[in-house]
């Protein structure tokens, strides 16, 4: 009887096989060797784990740095090329270049006065944009984050940063070329004589056709660029940026000896005569950096055939 | 004011005096031993630890009737259920996994924050900060899913040996609030990492909430689970304070009340050791029982012991919990689907009204479950004289599996055949076929300029990565060839693959997929997918 409650499980089982495998225990001694080898292959495996530990967390960290700047060239592409450019080598007159060493060496923040580090500079300006138009872009950059009523979450902001920031590492000292990566454009150097900003200048006879194509960022202007006046001002009286042409000589106000020096004023120096209801966000440039007086004729001559 | 308290009144001291320091020390030792086990002296410990044969009368039961712990546990069992058939240890092991749960679960709980704008940043830092961090999540998640299985399991088992008949018929209906706290403390967890993967999926099941007749107490039920409309900030706080306090006490009181009713009629014998209609688990021979202590809790601990180190052993290699894109609303990705235990419940919806196939059958099921026992007298626990029952549990268990089946996303989702060949070269929430070519592979691929997948075989060396995924690529365009166009397929169609380079150590590849549209035009699915040098070192999931 006393070897019966024993717990070594030493009592007599019928059947063999898989039928004393399902239906006896291990004896105690047998459980407890395995129970105590289990335990200290726990320990190692702790252990084990424990010393892998500071490479995986650094692997992972290099990992999810990779993923974000991954994440970021999505959202650049489909959120930011339109007007930085499809190698953030900006556009002019649209946005300015973020692929340029100025970015990165300093330079554009001491421009702005930006005190903190550069990270926080392209986080704060893709989640509050730029409030106020700054030249030569008269487009404020929208607000990005979420914070600020834009479309993009905190995280997509920070994956956004992560992918400019990525730009600098071809600008860093001693950086080698990147084969392949396109480098923003060079700032044109105008081999034309510009107009000037004079509105009385005398002008060649301007032609309406290239005028429009001019117009409708057809043909490039003479620096080489498109101007595409009509981003901002429609021809059919849609609303934009800038009043519509449409109409335009029967809305000419006092002052202006004839529709032509009205139109050229507005060209060369926006800002002399502002209609109501809009606010002066034309660049600034045109008549001493991008226009020649042939191509401002051009212009004028267009905007006076559909300005009916 | 004179003290009454003398340093020599003390018992120990006293011994001291009486007895030397030795036996003072010992018994003193013997003492507290006796007030922690409570009522085993060292001696008792002892010999229970060799496997001495116990005393009579056993001391060894009176730490069940005078300690907290072992109160609801048996003093002994019959020797018969001692072996793994029958029980295979599926209600200890179903506990094992609740407390490894809240564990691991406190672990965690100690880096996390239950917003959105905070879990997932959280999730990146547990990851990638904090040390055993992975480690832990891995285990959080593999026990949850593994909890699941044991107490499905541990419910078919009850089911199979008749254990739930009288007189355990209350025991079988806390074990199926039981599996119902199981599943909903597992569906609450996974919201939490605030990821893709938890977004959508939760969304999926949560839709069950709104779909309850009427249509008004739908959107009551929608409302309180999830605080607004859609799943958002307050959605993510209630899941959170659901799973770390409301579910975990609830479970806990129903485990207790489970383990209760096992002291109290005692741990049902195999069907073939009693007669039809006896209970004889409380009337256990002196000669064929097992004492708790130590025979039992030895098992009991040898199964955490084994069971651990497998968990360990598979976090380590073979395991990892996925942790997807922040979860974003206004995208849902490609073939989501809800956690594998719910996939029945997605298939049921597939089949048609949401009110019925996610809530009424699933309520019904829920309550035919419960009164099942009481519904189902006959005395019969054999094998053999349950056919029927057995039968249908099987027939049961085969329609859930069909059901799971059909929650996949390879029944009935209509995709088109595009997007279908996108997301199996790179879909947005895995790194697939595409982002793990290794990185020097795709820089050389950018001097190939763009490769027609159709023609790639003169371009691309053979036996790289990326000849293979072309190989598949090209495949996958072939078939969308031959299958008709009425049924999905895409006339003429043809797929471009190119990459260049965006910045140091980041290239980009083009993927174009054109077609016929059927009115002489050509239509097209586009899609960038930028590849980082570091994004996928070793990463084959």
């Amino acid at each position: 009887m006393a070897e019966n409650v024993t717990p070594e499980g030493t009592e007599q089982v019928e059947g063999n096989g898989w039928r004393r495998f399902f239906t006896t225990l291990l004896p105690y001694d047998q459980r407890t060797l395995i129970g105590t080898v289990v335990f200290f292959a726990i320990i190692l495996m702790i252990g084990w784990v424990g010393v892998n530990e500071p490479a995986r967390m650094a692997s992972f960290t290099t990992q999810y740095e990779a993923r974000a700047i991954m994440r970021g060239a999505a959202l650049f592409r489909s959120n930011c090329t339109g007007c930085h450019g499809i190698n953030g080598e900006g556009l002019p007159g649209v946005a300015p270049a973020i692929n340029t060493p100025a970015m990165f060496d300093g330079q554009r923040l001491a421009e702005v006065g930006w005190a903190g580090t550069l990270y926080d500079y392209i986080e704060l300006t893709i989640s509050a944009g730029r409030p106020v138009m700054s030249q030569p872009y008269p487009q404020p950059m929208p607000t990005w984050g979420q914070d600020y009523g834009g479309p993009l979450r905190p995280d997509q902001v920070e994956d956004l940063v992560a992918f400019v920031l990525n730009w600098g590492r071809q600008y860093e000292e001693g950086a080698q070329p990147v084969a392949g990566i396109p480098t923003p454009l060079p700032t044109p150097t105008p081999s034309f004589t510009v107009v000037g900003d004079d509105p009385s200048t005398e002008l060649p006879a301007g032609d309406a056709a290239r005028g429009e194509a001019l117009f409708q960022g057809t043909a490039p202007g003479p620096d080489g660029a498109v101007l595409a006046c009509n981003a901002c001002h429609s021809i059919d009286g849609t609303l934009g940026a800038g009043p519509s042409v449409q109409g335009l000589l029967g809305r000419i106000p006092d002052g202006y000896a004839s529709a032509d020096a009205y139109v050229h004023e507005s060209i060369v120096q926006p800002c002399a005569y502002v209609r109501e209801g809009f606010d002066c966000l034309m660049p600034q440039n045109y008549g001493t950096e991008r226009l020649d007086a042939q191509t401002l004729a051009d212009l004028i001559a267009y905007v006076l055939q559909v300005g009916q | 004011m004179e003290s009454n308290f003398d340093l020599k009144d003390l018992p120990f001291l006293k011994l001291l005096r009486e007895k030397g320091l030795k036996t003072a020390v010992l018994e003193t030792v013997d003492d507290v031993v006796l007030r922690l086990t409570p009522g085993l002296n060292v001696a008792d410990l002892r010999s229970m630890l060799r496997g001495d044969p116990p005393g009579r009368p056993n001391p060894r039961l009176r730490p069940h009737a005078d300690g907290f712990w072992l109160h609801i546990r048996p003093g002994y069992y019959n020797r018969h259920i001692t072996g793994l058939y029958p029980s295979f240890r599926l209600g200890w092991l179903s506990t094992y996994f609740f407390v490894l749960e809240a564990l691991t679960g406190i672990f965690l709980m100690l880096f996390y924050t239950p917003s959105t704008r905070l879990a997932y940043p959280n999730m990146l830092q547990i990851l990638s900060n904090v040390p055993f961090g992975q480690f832990m999540r891995d285990l959080h998640r593999l026990g949850a899913e593994a909890m699941v299985l044991f107490v499905a399991l541990h419910m078919i088992r009850t089911y199979i040996t008749a254990s739930y008949k009288k007189p355990r018929q209350f025991t079988w209906v806390t074990g199926i609030i039981l599996l119902f706290f199981t599943l909903f403390l597992s569906f609450t967890g996974y919201l939490l990492p605030w990821d893709q993967l938890a977004y959508w999926a939760v969304t999926i099941g949560a839709s069950m909430a709104e779909a309850a007749p009427p249509p008004i107490m739908g959107q009551f039920a929608n409302l309180m689970l999830k605080g607004a409309p859609d799943l958002g900030p307050n959605g993510l706080l209630r899941f959170y304070l659901l799973h770390v306090i409301g579910l975990p006490v609830l479970t806990l009181i129903f485990i207790f009340v489970h383990y209760y009713k096992v002291v109290l009629h005692g741990h049902s014998l195999p069907p073939e050791r009693e007669k039809v209609g006896e209970d004889t688990a409380k009337r256990v021979p002196v000669d064929e029982r097992r004492y708790f202590l130590p025979d039992i809790a030895a098992s009991e601990i040898l199964w955490t012991g084994v069971v651990t180190l497998l968990l360990i052993v598979a976090v380590t290699f073979l395991y990892s919990a996925k942790l997807e894109n922040h979860a974003n609303p206004l995208n849902t990705p490609f073939h989501s689907v809800a956690p594998w235990y719910f996939y029945w419940a997605q298939g049921l919806l597939k089949l048609g009204d949401k009110t019925l196939m996610g809530v009424i059958i699933p309520s019904i099921l829920l309550v035919m479950f419960m009164v099942m026992p009481y519904f189902d007298t006959g005395p019969f626990r054999y094998y053999g004289r349950r056919r029927f029952a057995l039968s249908l549990s099987m027939l049961f268990i085969t329609i859930m599996v069909i059901f799971s089946w059909m929650g996949t996303p390879y029944f009935a989702v209509q995709s088109s055949l595009d997007q279908e060949i996108m997301f199996e070269l790179a879909p947005t929430e895995k790194p697939g076929l595409v982002r793990v070519i290794p990185y020097e592979e795709l820089e050389a691929a950018i001097s190939y300029g763009t490769i027609n997948a159709d023609a790639f075989r003169e371009i691309v060396p053979r036996g790289t990565e990326l000849y293979h995924v072309m190989e598949v690529f090209a495949r996958e365009l072939e078939h969308a060839r031959q299958v008709p166009p009425e049924k999905g397929g895409l006339p003429g169609v043809e797929g471009f693959f190119t990459v260049e380079q965006v910045q140091p150590d980041l290239v980009a590849v083009n993927l174009v997929i054109s077609w016929d549209d059927g009115k002489g035009g050509r239509q097209s699915n586009e899609q960038f997918v930028p590849v980082h040098r570091e994004a996928y070192i070793g990463s084959e999931e």
